[in-house]
């Protein structure tokens, strides 16, 4: 029901206004909330660049299921910018002025309660998947036992078994993406941040992948950003997409999409579906065109 | 008089083709050297420049004729197999970044050295040969090993000579291998050390050799301390560009997944580093094995191969240098593939040692 009752919220700021911020009920803060948020880099030329400008947002923390929500805009937008101030890493964080806020606190730096899947193999090369997947939990001071345990579960649930005790290298590209999810899921993060975690794969094999994510996602009930390019892939696996325009990256639009409600190649292969990806491709390409003639 | 009328329409499509698909290239040239060349060119810029403004707007269009393009290529290859029997790529002798079967590569190796053996060979037997101090033929430094052996104390020189590299890059590498993990990991760290390393690599590592006469005299440590310095000021900056090499993918990562600084450092940056560090110092073991000869130059009463040449050297035994000299290549051969299979077993994630 509350569910229901946010995405009408959202539908509301669809004029193209920022979204106005839900009302906080006073015992759940929001789980990510943006004010205004601006961060400029200085060039070395000495101007100053703007990646994001005036982000405001908030993602209301919905108890036992968080929300998807998928960020599209053209390249250089700033879309991993805002990903980055969440997980709290530099050079993009801190902001240059507003409020990015966690569960209604400010952001101090980078922690186990946002996980965060990156576009490259970030796998590490030196360690074995489940060395990998493990790590985490050797950081949080888990003893061996236990943390072999619980990684091997997740392994499994990644459906890497068999390749506990290889290394990156002898892994496909998509097998490395699920040793990155496997390994910050394993800490139960409250937050997971992908940043066009699937960009290097192939259509198939990235299928696949949200085929997996959906699977493992109602179980972690954590609220997921995702940054893609893929208007397909925002549409079958948001519940919101966050539309951001070229530089300054400003959020111009929230749109909320139905959840996946199949498997990734049969939805998206519907007409329905389609319909749906055409109409937000204009609005996606609206910002793209714009920039294109001012160039 | 056709021809011109063909390469009137014709050109249009690798003109614009150009742009997107690279085979139509080798097209022009082709084109070029026909006898038409000028009406081509003429003929082709007017509805080349009337395609490019088309080919923004419909690029379905666009790809349909770089497949005609890319037809138009083959049948232009054709003509060039026809017309002018241009040598295939695939019959050349040297391929750049060709596969070579590891017989091949083998042959190839020996071949160089029966060269060389034989050539070696020539210049040092017969009549008119070089003479023998500054030549000797390859008999003549295989019968020098039997004198060095027992009367030069080969085996002894030899592991004294390994002792002393031993010793000095080890003190090299307790000292260089922190400080460049700091170093690489910390630029302030790094900042307060730069004028060091920046010295160290330029300083021309032979006039260390006096230096260390006037600070240690003689004795061992004037050897230890010449091949640690000498090996420290190479194994320090490649340590460093290492750990900064490490890309902040996996930093980020680690912070993402809570470590904190020290983990960082000890289970992600060190890590990471190990086996390039490894590789940095099987590679400067080597260098040191020569430096060795250096320290020992100097010393007569130290013993080692490094005064076993330059005794060999004062009256004139050139063939004792030669086979000194090849004791000394063998040994770092040998060294080094051993350095490389226990690089292959400490780091098995590593494809290349």
């Amino acid at each position: 029901m509350s569910r229901n009752k946010d995405k009408k919220k959202a539908a509301a700021s669809f004029d193209g206004n920022l979204p106005k911020l839900h009302n906080n009920s006073k015992d759940v803060p929001d789980i990510v909330t943006f004010k205004n948020v601006t961060r400029e880099f200085p060039m070395p030329n000495g101007g100053v660049f703007t990646a994001i400008k005036d982000v405001s947002f908030t993602v209301p923390d919905i108890p036992f299921k968080g929300e998807f929500i998928a960020m599209l805009g053209p390249s250089g937008c700033g879309k991993s910018t805002v990903l980055n101030i969440i997980a709290g890493l530099e050079p993009s964080f801190p902001a240059t002025s507003g409020e990015a806020l966690v569960r209604g606190k400010p952001i101090t730096g980078p922690g186990p309660d946002r996980g965060m899947v990156f576009q490259s193999y970030s796998s590490f090369p030196c360690y074995t998947v489940l060395e990998n997947v493990a790590i985490g939990l050797k950081f949080q001071g888990v003893c061996k036992e236990e943390r072999e345990d619980l990684a091997m579960k997740w392994i499994k649930k990644v459906h890497l078994s068999g390749s506990e005790y290889k290394y990156p290298h002898q892994l496909s590209g998509g097998m490395r993406q699920r040793v990155a999810i496997a390994r910050s899921l394993v800490l139960h993060p409250k937050i997971i941040l992908m940043d066009e975690p699937y960009g290097a794969l192939d259509r198939i094999t990235r299928w696949e992948m949200q085929d997996l994510l959906v699977d493992i996602w109602k179980e972690v009930e954590a609220t997921v950003f995702l940054v893609t390019h893929d208007i397909a892939e925002a549409v079958y696996l948001g519940d919101r997409i966050y539309l951001f325009s070229a530089s300054p990256g400003q959020l111009i639009e929230e749109i909320p999409v139905p959840p996946p409600s199949g498997r990734a190649a049969e939805m998206q292969r519907t007409a329905k579906f389609s319909k749906l990806v055409n109409e937000i491709s204009v609005k996606v390409e609206k910002p793209l065109k714009e920039m294109m003639n001012i160039k | 008089m056709d021809t011109p009328q063909e390469n009137q329409g014709e050109p249009v499509a690798p003109e614009k083709s150009a742009k997107t698909n690279e085979p139509v290239t080798k097209k022009q040239p082709v084109a070029a050297k026909g006898p038409i060349e000028e009406d081509q060119t003429v003929a082709t810029k007017e509805p080349a420049t009337e395609d490019q403004t088309g080919a923004k707007q419909q690029t379905v269009e666009a790809e349909q004729q770089t497949v005609e393009a890319e037809q138009q290529t083959v049948e232009a290859e054709q003509s060039i197999t026809e017309n002018q029997e241009k040598p295939q790529r695939h019959n050349k002798i040297f391929k750049i970044r060709e596969e070579l079967p590891s017989h091949h590569k083998t042959l190839l190796s020996l071949g160089c050295v029966v060269l060389v053996l034989l050539l070696w060979h020539m210049f040092s037997t017969g009549e008119n040969r070089v003479p023998r101090m500054i030549l000797p033929s390859p008999g003549e430094v295989w019968d020098a090993f039997g004198p060095l052996h027992s009367k030069m104390e080969l085996t002894t020189s030899i592991s004294k000579s390994l002792k002393r590299v031993s010793l000095g890059f080890l003190i090299a590498a307790t000292l260089a291998i922190p400080l460049g993990i700091l170093m690489g990991t910390f630029p302030k760290i790094d900042s307060f050390f730069e004028p060091l390393t920046l010295f160290g690599g330029y300083v021309p590592v032979v006039t260390l050799v006096p230096l260390t006469l006037t600070w240690w005299g003689l004795g061992w440590q004037q050897k230890i301390g010449f091949l640690t310095i000498g090996i420290f000021v190479f194994l320090l900056p490649m340590i460093v560009k290492t750990v900064k090499d490490i890309d902040t993918v996996y930093l980020n990562t680690g912070y993402t997944l809570g470590a904190n600084r020290w983990q960082t450092i000890w289970h992600i940056i060190i890590p990471m580093a190990k086996s390039q560090i490894f590789g940095h110092c099987r590679f400067l073991y080597g260098i040191g094995w020569a430096y060795i000869i250096l320290a020992e130059y100097t010393d007569l009463s130290a013993g080692g191969l490094g005064t076993i040449i330059i005794s060999a050297n004062r009256v004139s035994a050139t063939d004792r240098v030669f086979a000194v000299l090849i004791v000394i290549v063998v040994i770092a051969i040998l060294v080094d593939t051993a350095l490389k299979h226990l690089g292959h077993m400490l780091f098995p994630y590593e494809e290349e040692i």
